[in-house]
Parts: C-alpha cells; sequence; structure tokens
C-alpha cells in the first residue's frame, strides 16, 4: 500500500514541477489512477481535461475513450459539470446514443445537476435492457441514499446481492445503510457475510466486535471480546527493539479499548461476577490496561489522567 | 533420363491463375470471416444472462462458507446452512428437484442449465471457421488439381513431406520441393493467419487468446459440469461440516502468542549481546512475572 502511495506521490511531483504542460506524464498518471483506484479527482480533472480535449489524437485509440471516461468523472466529482458535459458529448459522438456506458455518464451528469428523476429513468431503461448492469443497480442505491430514503435503498441493495451475493463491498454498504438505521442485527449479519469473504482483514474482525458489542447482552460481550482478541491476533502488536528493553506495540487501539469494555459490560451484566470469566480473560484485560497506559505514556502523555481514570471506573475486581 | 535431375519448367500461367489467385481470395476470405465473426460476437455478448451470473456466485458463496464456516458464530453458520441445504427451499436444493433422475428429465435439465447459449455461440464460430474452409478446399480441388503448383526455393525436405506438400498428385519421382495447388492453399491457409491479425485488425485476438478468453469468462467448469452437480456436491459439503470455532480459546492464544515472542525476544537479546550475565537475569525476570500473573488470577478466580 504504502508503495502505492509513494508512486503517487512521485507522479504528482513530476506533475507540479515541470513548467509547460507535459502530456505523457498525465497520460501516466492518469493511467496510474485508473489502475490504483485513488481518488484524487482535482487532479484528473484539472490536468486530465487539458489533455483529452487538447492532446486528444496523441493518446492510443482505446485508452483515449477509457481517460475521457475517468475525466468525465472526476470532473462531476469536482463539480465542473460544464467540463464533464462537453467530454459527454465527444463520447456520443463516437459511440452513439445506445451506447450503455454512455448513457450511464449522461445520468451521473444528470444527477449532478440534481435531475434525479430523468437520472432513475435512464438507469432504469439500462436495466430493463441489460438487468444484470450491476453498474447501474448501484447508481440507483446510490440516488436513495443521498437522499435519505434508507428503506427504498435497503430494499434495492437486497435485490442487487440476491443477484451478486459475493460482492463484499455491497455488503459493506449494507450494513452501513442498516446501522444508519439501528439495526444492528442486520448489520451483523452483513459483517458475518464480509468476514467470510474477506477473512484475513482485521478491520472486518473489529467492526464485527463492535457491532455485536452494541447489540449488547453477556454472550455478545463474550463474543465482542473474541472478534476484539482475533482482531488483534491477524493484526499482531508490532515489536520493536530499542535501546535495552523491547516494547510491544499494538497497531490497533481500538481492540485494545474494546476488550477492556466488553469485560466491564460483561462484569456489570453479571453484578460485578468475575468468577465466570476465564483465566485467559482475566489476564487479557490485565495486559490491555497495561498496554493502553504504557502506549498512552509512549505517545500521548497529556491524555494520561484521563486514561487513567477510564483504567479506574472500568476496574472489575472491586 | 531421371526426372529428379532437371528441373520442371512450370507455366507462367500456373503463377498467374493459381498460386496468387489462391493467395488473393484465401485473404479475402479471411478478412470477411473475421469481421463476421466478429459481428456474431457482439450479438451474442449483448444478451447477460442473470440466471447464470447468480448461480455461479451462488456457488462461490456457498464454497466460501464451507471454506471459512469457522470464523462466524454456531448459531450464524446454521442459519446459513439452513438457508443453503434445507429440504424445502435451501437454494442448492432447488435444482436437485428438477431433475428426478429419469435421463430424459436430467438430459432436458443440463440443457437448460448449462448455458445453452455457449452452445449455440460455438456452433456459430464453427459454422463461420468451417463453411468457407470446405468452400474453399472444393473450390481448389475441382480446378487446379493434377498439376505442380510451384516450387520451394532454398532447402531441400525429406520424403516424408511428400504427402503433405503434393497432395493430389501420386507420383514416386517428382522431387519434394514441388508443391501441388491444393497444398499451396493449406500453406497459405496455416502461414497467413499471423499475417492477417497484423493487416486485418490491430488489437484482434489470436485464436490462442480467444481460447484463453473463452475459458477465464466461462467461470468453473462451465461446459463440462452441469450446475447442479456442482450445486449438489457444495450441499454435501455444507452440510458435513461440524463447526468449530476458531474463537473457542482465542484469548488464551493470543496471549500465549505474545508471551513467546517475548521469550524469542529476549532470546534473540541473550544471543547478541556478548555478556551472559545480563541476559540471564533478564530471562529469569520474565518467568517470575508471568507466574505471578497465573497466581493473581486463580487468586481471582476462588
Amino acid at each position: 500500500m504504502t508503495s502505492e502511495i509513494e508512486e503517487f506521490e512521485n507522479f504528482e511531483k513530476k506533475i507540479n514541477g515541470s513548467r509547460s504542460f507535459n502530456w505523457t506524464t498525465v497520460r501516466d498518471t492518469l493511467r496510474f489512477l485508473r489502475k490504483s483506484k485513488f481518488r484524487k479527482s482535482h487532479l484528473v480533472s484539472n490536468y486530465g481535461y487539458t489533455l483529452v480535449v487538447e492532446y486528444a489524437n496523441k493518446l492510443d485509440s482505446n485508452e483515449k475513450w477509457d481517460t475521457i471516461e475517468q475525466v468525465l468523472v472526476a470532473s462531476l466529482d469536482s463539480d465542473e459539470i460544464d467540463k464533464a458535459q462537453t467530454l459527454l458529448d465527444i463520447l456520443i459522438k463516437q459511440f452513439g446514443q445506445s451506447s450503455i456506458r454512455a448513457s450511464r455518464l449522461k445520468g451521473m451528469i444528470l444527477e449532478s445537476k440534481g435531475e434525479i428523476q430523468s437520472a432513475i429513468e435512464i438507469y432504469t431503461n439500462i436495466l430493463e435492457k441489460y438487468p444484470a448492469d450491476s453498474m447501474s443497480m448501484k447508481r440507483q442505491i446510490t440516488i436513495f441514499t443521498s437522499q435519505g430514503n434508507y428503506t427504498k435503498a435497503i430494499q434495492l441493495l437486497n435485490q442487487y446481492l440476491q443477484i451478486f451475493m459475493v460482492d463484499f463491498e455491497a455488503w459493506l454498504e449494507l450494513s452501513s445503510l442498516h446501522l444508519r438505521l439501528l439495526a444492528y442485527k442486520n448489520a451483523q449479519f452483513c459483517y458475518e457475510e464480509i468476514i467470510l469473504n474477506a477473512p484475513i482483514n482485521y478491520i472486518f474482525y473489529v467492526k464485527y466486535a463492535e457491532i455485536t458489542y452494541s447489540l449488547g447482552g453477556s454472550d455478545n460481550y463474550i463474543l465482542a471480546l473474541k472478534y476484539f482478541t482475533h482482531s488483534l491476533e491477524l493484526n499482531p502488536p508490532v515489536i520493536q527493539n530499542q535501546d535495552d528493553n523491547s516494547i510491544q506495540i499494538p497497531t490497533n487501539l481500538t481492540s485494545i479499548y474494546g476488550i477492556i469494555m466488553s469485560i466491564f459490560s460483561y462484569c456489570q451484566q453479571n453484578a460485578g461476577n468475575i468468577n465466570k470469566l476465564k483465566d485467559s480473560q482475566l489476564k487479557l484485560m490485565e495486559w490491555s490496561q497495561n498496554q493502553l497506559t504504557s502506549i498512552t505514556e509512549r505517545y500521548n502523555p497529556t491524555y494520561l489522567p484521563i486514561v487513567n481514570s477510564f483504567i479506574k471506573t472500568t476496574k472489575i475486581n472491586n | 533420363m531421371k526426372i529428379e535431375d532437371q528441373d520442371i519448367v512450370l507455366d507462367t500461367a500456373i503463377r498467374n491463375w493459381v498460386v496468387i489467385p489462391i493467395l488473393f481470395v484465401l485473404f479475402i476470405v479471411s478478412a470477411l470471416k473475421l469481421n463476421f465473426s466478429r459481428i456474431l460476437q457482439i450479438k451474442s455478448n449483448k444478451k447477460q444472462d442473470v440466471q447464470k451470473l447468480m448461480e455461479i456466485q451462488t456457488l462461490t458463496r456457498a464454497k466460501k462458507l464451507s471454506q471459512y464456516y469457522n470464523r462466524i458464530p454456531l448459531q450464524s453458520f446454521l442459519m446459513r446452512k439452513y438457508y443453503f441445504t434445507n429440504k424445502e427451499t435451501g437454494v442448492l436444493q432447488v435444482i436437485e428437484k428438477a431433475d428426478d433422475n429419469s435421463p430424459m428429465n436430467m438430459m432436458f435439465s443440463n440443457s437448460m442449465l448449462s448455458d445453452s447459449s455457449g452452445v449455440t455461440d460455438m456452433l456459430k464460430g464453427n459454422v463461420v471457421h468451417m463453411l468457407p474452409q470446405i468452400a474453399m478446399m472444393t473450390w481448389v480441388n475441382h480446378f487446379f488439381s493434377g498439376f505442380v503448383a510451384c516450387k520451394l526455393p532454398f532447402f531441400p525436405l525429406t520424403i516424408r513431406f511428400k504427402s503433405f506438400l503434393q497432395r493430389g498428385i501420386e507420383m514416386a519421382s517428382l522431387d519434394v520441393t514441388y508443391v501441388s495447388s491444393l497444398s499451396w492453399y493449406f500453406l497459405c491457409w496455416f502461414g497467413s493467419e499471423g499475417i492477417n491479425a497484423i493487416v486485418l485488425g490491430e488489437n484482434q485476438l489470436t485464436p490462442d487468446q480467444q481460447l484463453f478468453q473463452s475459458i477465464v469468462e466461462s467461470g468453473p467448469g462451465q461446459q463440462q459440469v452441469p450446475i447442479h452437480k456442482l450445486y449438489i456436491s457444495e450441499k454435501e459439503n455444507i452440510e458435513l461440516i461440524r463447526h468449530e470455532s476458531i474463537f473457542d480459546n482465542v484469548e488464551e492464544r493470543f496471549l500465549n502468542n505474545l508471551t513467546k515472542n517475548n521469550l524469542d525476544l529476549e532470546f534473540n537479546k541473550a544471543a547478541t549481546t556478548t555478556s551472559t550475565t545480563p541476559s540471564t537475569s533478564s530471562t529469569d525476570s520474565t518467568s517470575p512475572q508471568s507466574l505471578n500473573l497465573n497466581k493473581l488470577a486463580k487468586r481471582r478466580n476462588r
């Protein structure tokens, strides 16, 4: 990941550094951005527009249309509808009105102009002809989400997931919609699906644990604790060897807070009774508290009193 | 006088009216063929089959479940198991019901489920490729058979190539480098493919790539194995799972790993430092600590 970021910074430096417009650099940058899926709309719409308008015939004929599409979307992202309209005209001239890709872009322009109804019409027309066009389906869902019509969006997203049930980004979207409606149970289901699809990404475990914790109940607290722990297992503390003493730096503070809170809440639920907890869980609690203090001492000593009082309030063996 | 000793003089009319026309017609036909198949391809690509997409996705999801079931709680796993495999409405069950194991039904469901569009696509492609081939071969065979069309320059060939290069001329004593018209046609046909690819379309796929692409697109074993068989095997996989969670003693495992790492680190440090006394003291200091922790926890438990 870091290497991609560095690569992008190199490109950015090159573009900003050159005095005149260097079309090859811009082309390479746009190519890189298409591949890496970074969202740098301002840069793309600024430089890319000049590229596709003034240097269009220098581009490879296949790449040209992809680039135009990319610049169009980016200029919509940075609120330059006129530019987008010009580019759409170019695309329609090339591919005709019947092209789905072009008409989808037209729909997006209409969306950003605020003509939601006609945009929806365009997408519905596309879907009538091509019922498996996932992009148009996603556009419709985003329209409803942005209007705040979550129930409708959820309904559509469910339809979408009926077909594309291994698209875990769609599951993510669905769970975030459910979370907005405070439907934790449904969100939990979505995250289970996500974990099945991406079983080694620790962030999803953290999120799942948080949702489970929010559901409440002593079983769920223990479950949350387990998922928090597993996220730490997947993303283990980095061991730094400094001078004489080695320190373990956990990379995920959320999980540490989560562990403390889950155990604390569990004990609260059971009227301060810690007998049911396993040895390992108590040890884990102690470990997390130590970690929390040591991390705060190292990186943010001004917060130490707050953290200490947090630890004191969440003490379980009093 | 033996025939090999002297060169056969070929009529220039043969060059003008046989060799060059064959080459020319072959080029035209392959150009037409490419464009025609391109049109067919566009047409066949246009329709998207939601049903097929769904089937593949369902299969992938079921596979994921049977692979990573131990990462979700028992309750959730059972829920999904029910969703996939219950007797009445299970997703993987539906198709099994459709074929009642009678061969007629099997065939019917096979042709229904395994995509019929793929078969017709293949048929179309074959027709496009084979028909002109047959037509051209009969044309060449009918008009230009029975004489030598040209002579290959440069290198002598072994006798084995005789049947390949002199199709239609049965003459044992003729040198191998003389080529009959039908063989000339074959030579041009095989040889021209690469040139056609360059001349006719810049990004036209070569047959190899096309084959590759069609395999990638068709998904897991689409053509060979009918999807309901995959469904059944996947269903059995899920039914056979005895759920065991990786979370059963995740806390202990995590702590154990931590202490192990710590000890490793201490050990490494001990190995790197030249003086032995401080390192022993440090390893000693860790173990009592963990012992203390143990005792503490036990005391609390009581």
